[in-house]
């Protein structure tokens, strides 16, 4: 043969690159546009937590003293305690439950330090509650309003995802994590321009308790954010 | 140089091979690629062929689910479908007529009580299509991944939490009846009080995405500390909590697997590791989540097994011996879970062969592209090059299979109902002699059937200049013996990368599954009792059949199959027969016994209700061994049809495309190291990019979606 043989090209490479912190920035001296975001998020979060905790705690240790079950918690925990197993007092019990809400409170209050660690600048946002009668309370903020219309005292806490405020917004029922409770209907949302308007109508009957929903992407059913009221009680 | 085009021969015709050739004759490459698919028998598609039988019914290798990270492969279809033009007035017209969104998908539960329920996960859509022509180029950032993750879970949780309400209410009112015993009622409590400690996790997992988020803030050692108390409250208390609870149970098992993931990442450094992912393929996946402190429940769980099922993870097909590299499975998990866009799971509408590798075979023909059927790749010779030269394969040889009437070239597909379709057997009637090798029982896809009309010898220089070899892992042996003899880590990679034999069992149902008793919407299941682990509901498909006696249901059955990884002489014509006959008694058996467990309607006490089956010509069969012969049901043996693992340890093994052994030649397929790794439709589209770009320089590592990924 005497015509040269094709032959394959040089490569620049043969490897994928693999190792990609290079790409991402570590450390930077530009804050975050979602860092205010974060804050409410993360001390809305601690709080909240202490609201559920606490109430599921009480609810939970009247139910067990009213009737003092032994043997209780084995039955409940199963396997999962072993050193618990067998002879477990209802002080156990309680004990017990109490040691891992505890926990998770400590690990709560960690997330929300250590966000509020990372931005010394930012402050706690508060919720809204109100204990006086017929009230429209605004909270939020980059450009949503939530309202609510209530003869109880309401702490509302909605935490949208980034960018949802670019979406077409739905939002599910408010179901209270307490399964009789009527769930809260018709969170009404509305967009005046680049305002979006959350509004929540809670009953005079509505049995205090916690309600939580899902802000849903009308357009693809994503999940956008959630809504949560702690209805307070008179 | 000349501006005579490259002769480029590409042996094999499956996924692979037609990125490589679809990428080479780009208009924008002007001809400057003359590319030759060889092709043993008489279609394309490989693996992922299919056919139509009887009734016009589809006859697959096996169940192909397309999944929403497949950037590369939909990419390429969809640019075909344009390409393709066909009326709008089609019933597949558009790549989206042809895939659509299948989001429920689930795993049997094994509880330890001994029953089992179901487990449906729905997957919320993702952001665009895979494929989106217009979307930048992604950057799979170790940020966008932390932050993604825990965006994951916050919807699972909250979803989660939501249903649980409902289920609660709705489908258990006794449980809540004001009558139910005291412990009943302390029990609801703290059910109600487990969901307030989730409701906590769900606020802590979220306040972790928006830390995750904010990169610019946030150092990874105070993110990696997060994460290790956010799991450590799982592990150590939520754990006992859900131990009793199914649904709880299941969350855990998502959590933990999810954090156990990212501390994992985090503890190995994967995040700046120089080869990213690759620095724990020696281990394996299960090893690896022990190693970083997964728990029991999580090692045990149906939803790590599905992982290992839906890849046939098994050496030697042996569910007791489950294998998959740690880096592979990492990586494909963090693609699927958090890069998908559209749906999580595309479901064809059609075959795989007439969704995706008849569109193909018409594209590529327009573009000049040249198809040699019945051609089977005998042997690569090398030249004979000193030591220290880099050889070229100077000559290929090939076995023709069989030749056409007149020389004409052979026309392989055929119309049904408007749509241009691959057959499930040659077109006879087109091949010399065609009836009396029909009668014959030819396969010339049968490794063990040697017919040969005539051996060609192709010359370099003369007949083709460059060659990509994509043909199946299995068939390396048998056709490049030379390199393997010349290059030690070619024949390192043939003993280190393991294929696994895989069974496929179709059947047509005069019941809809409701009646059969499944209780939700039409699904993908993994975990049931073997001998098949999986099924999906194909019931679409049925409207583009056309059966006499119309079915009400369809159901694709799939696994792997157990046989020893040596394989017999090629004059062992025993072998495939035994595996098929074995295979009959065993779908016989599945139905009877374990069918019940997700349709039980469709067994009494004789067992399964065999008169369920319809026939594709309408016959109707009492005994067991007719109805179910009637059926399609398949064993994929052939060296170059057995499945790709990614075992532990076995990734460092592979040869890339880019890999310069042969000055004239590169590899293709699921088999090769090119960026994913492991077996399936991507990975080998994704191959025969990088491929393309060895031959070309087209298309630029850069714009292969995926390639680049730690
Ligand atoms: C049962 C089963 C189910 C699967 N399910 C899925 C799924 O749901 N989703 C997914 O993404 N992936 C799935 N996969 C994997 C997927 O099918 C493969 O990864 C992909 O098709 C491999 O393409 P390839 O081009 O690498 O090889 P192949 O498809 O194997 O193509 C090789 C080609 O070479 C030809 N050939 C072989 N030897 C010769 C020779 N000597 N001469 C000429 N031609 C030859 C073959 O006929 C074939 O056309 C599945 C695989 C199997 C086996």
């Amino acid at each position: 043969m005497t015509e040269q043989a094709w032959k394959r090209p040089a490569l620049e490479r043969t490897k994928p690159h693999r190792q990609l912190a290079a790409n991402i920035s570590l450390t930077g001296s530009q804050q975050s546009p979602k860092a205010s975001h974060a804050m409410t998020g993360a001390a809305k979060g601690a709080q909240l937590g202490y609201e559920v905790s606490e109430e599921q705690m009480e609810e939970g240790k009247a139910q067990a003293r009213f009737h003092d079950i032994p043997g209780a918690a084995s039955d409940l925990f199963g396997s999962g305690f072993s050193d618990l197993k067998g002879t477990v007092s209802s002080e156990n019990f309680l004990a017990l439950s109490e040691r891992v809400m505890k926990d998770t409170l400590l690990w709560v209050e960690f997330v929300a330090r250590s966000v509020q660690w990372q931005m010394p600048g930012s402050k706690s946002e508060s919720n809204e509650t109100s204990k006086s009668a017929e009230q429209t309370a605004p909270a939020g903020g980059g450009g949503f309003t939530t309202e609510v219309s209530s003869l109880q005292p309401v702490e509302v806490t909605f935490q949208p995802h980034p960018g949802a405020e670019s979406r077409s917004l739905g939002v599910h029922d408010l179901r209270g994590l307490d399964a009789e409770s009527p769930a809260i209907t018709g969170v009404e949302v509305t967009r005046d321009g680049d305002q979006w308007r959350l509004r929540i109508g809670i009953g005079q009957s509505q049995p205090p308790g916690l309600y939580t929903g899902i802000v849903f992407d009308r357009e693809d059913g994503a999940i956008r954010g959630s809504l949560s009221v702690a209805v307070k009680g008179g | 140089m000349t501006s005579e085009p490259t002769k480029v021969a590409i042996i094999g015709g499956g996924c692979s091979a037609m990125a490589t050739a679809f990428d080479l004759t780009r208009p924008e490459l002007e001809g400057q690629y003359q590319v030759t698919i060889f092709q043993q028998g008489f279609r394309l598609g490989g693996k992922g062929a299919s056919g139509r039988g009887p009734g016009d019914r589809i006859e697959e290798h096996g169940l192909h689910i397309f999944m929403g990270f497949y950037e590369n492969a939909f990419r390429l279809i969809r640019e075909c479908y344009r390409e393709l033009d066909r009326p709008s007035t089609s019933r597949f017209s558009d790549w989206d007529d042809v895939f659509k969104p299948d989001r429920l998908t689930g795993v049997k539960d094994d509880h330890h009580d001994g029953t089992a329920s179901h487990w449906l996960t729905w997957f919320p859509p993702g952001a665009g299509t895979p494929g989106d022509p217009d979307a930048p180029p992604r950057m799979f950032s170790a940020s966008e991944y932390m932050a993604r993750g825990f965006q994951l879970l916050e919807a699972t949780l909250l979803s989660a939490r939501r249903d649980e309400v409902l289920d609660a209410k709705e489908e258990n009112p006794e449980g809540l009846s004001p009558s139910s015993t005291p412990i009943e009622q302390v029990s609801r409590i703290f059910r109600l009080g487990q969901l307030g400690s989730i409701a906590v996790a769900v606020e802590a997992v979220h306040a972790a995405r928006l830390i995750a988020e904010s990169p610019t803030l946030i150092s990874f050692p105070v993110l990696a500390k997060v994460v290790d108390m956010l799991s450590e409250f799982v592990n150590r208390r939520v754990h006992a909590l859900v131990s009793r609870d199914t649904e709880m149970k299941r969350l855990f098992e998502l959590i933990d697997l999810t954090l156990t993931a990212m501390r994992g990442s985090l503890q190995d450094g994967l995040i700046s590791h120089p080869d990213g992912f690759d620095a724990i393929s020696d281990l394996d996946w299960r090893e690896w989540l022990k190693k970083h402190g997964a728990t029991e429940l999580t090692l045990n769980s149906s939803f790590l097994d599905t992982l290992y099922n839906i890849a046939f993870s098994y050496e030697q097909g042996d569910l007791r011996r489950p294998n998959a590299g740690a880096g592979e499975a990492l990586r494909c998990a963090v693609r699927a879970f958090l890069t998908y866009r559209g749906s999580f799971f595309y479901k064809m509408q059609t075959g795989m062969g007439d969704a995706v590798f008849a569109p193909f075979y018409e594209v590529l023909r327009r573009r000049g592209v040249r198809f040699e059927f019945f051609h089977r790749l005998r042997n690569l010779q090398l030249s004979t090059a000193l030591s220290s030269q880099t050889p070229s394969i100077e000559e290929m040889h090939f076995d023709v299979q069989a030749r056409c009437k007149d020389g004409h070239d052979y026309l392989p597909l055929v119309d049904v109902d408007g749509i241009p379709c691959w057959p499930s057997e040659p077109l006879w009637d087109q091949l010399l002699d065609g009836r009396e090798s029909k009668d014959k029982g030819v396969d010339f896809e049968s490794h063990w059937d040697a017919t040969t009309v005539e051996n060609l010898r192709l010359k370099v220089g003369e007949d083709f200049d460059a060659v990509v070899l994509a043909v199946g892992l299995g068939e390396v042996p048998f056709v490049a013996g030379e390199l393997l003899e010349r290059f030690p880590h070619w024949k390192r990679m043939t003993e280190k990368v393991k294929t696994v034999a895989t069974k496929a069992f179709q059947v047509w149902v005069s019941e809809d599954i409701e009646a059969l008793g499944w209780r939700d919407d039409s699904v993908n299941l993994t975990g049931i009792p073997g001998p098949y682990e999986t099924w999906a509901d194909m019931t679409h498909l049925i409207a583009h059949e056309s059966f006499p006696k119309e079915p009400k249901s369809l159901a694709y059955f799939c696994s792997s199959l157990i046989t020893p990884d040596e394989l017999p002489a090629q004059d062992d014509f025993e072998y495939k027969a035994s595996y098929e006959a074995a295979i009959v008694v065993d779908s016989q058996r599945y139905l009877n016994e374990n069918i019940g467990t997700v349709w039980p309607n469709a067994v009494d006490e004789n067992g399964f209700r065999w008169a369920l089956l319809v026939d594709p010509d309408g016959e109707e069969y009492q005994d067991p061994e007719s109805s179910l012969r009637s059926q399609y049901i398949r064993v994929n043996l052939n060296p170059t049809d057995r499945y790709v693992l990614f075992t532990a340890g076995s990734s460092k093994h592979r040869i890339s495309p880019l890999d310069y052994d042969v000055s004239n030649m590169t590899v293709a397929g699921d088999w090769t190291d090119a960026g994913l790794n492991v077996g399936c439709v991507e990975a080998a589209m994704m191959s025969g990019r990088v491929a393309a770009h060895a031959i070309s320089t087209y298309p630029a590592l850069e714009d292969i979606p995926g390639f680049d990924h730690p």
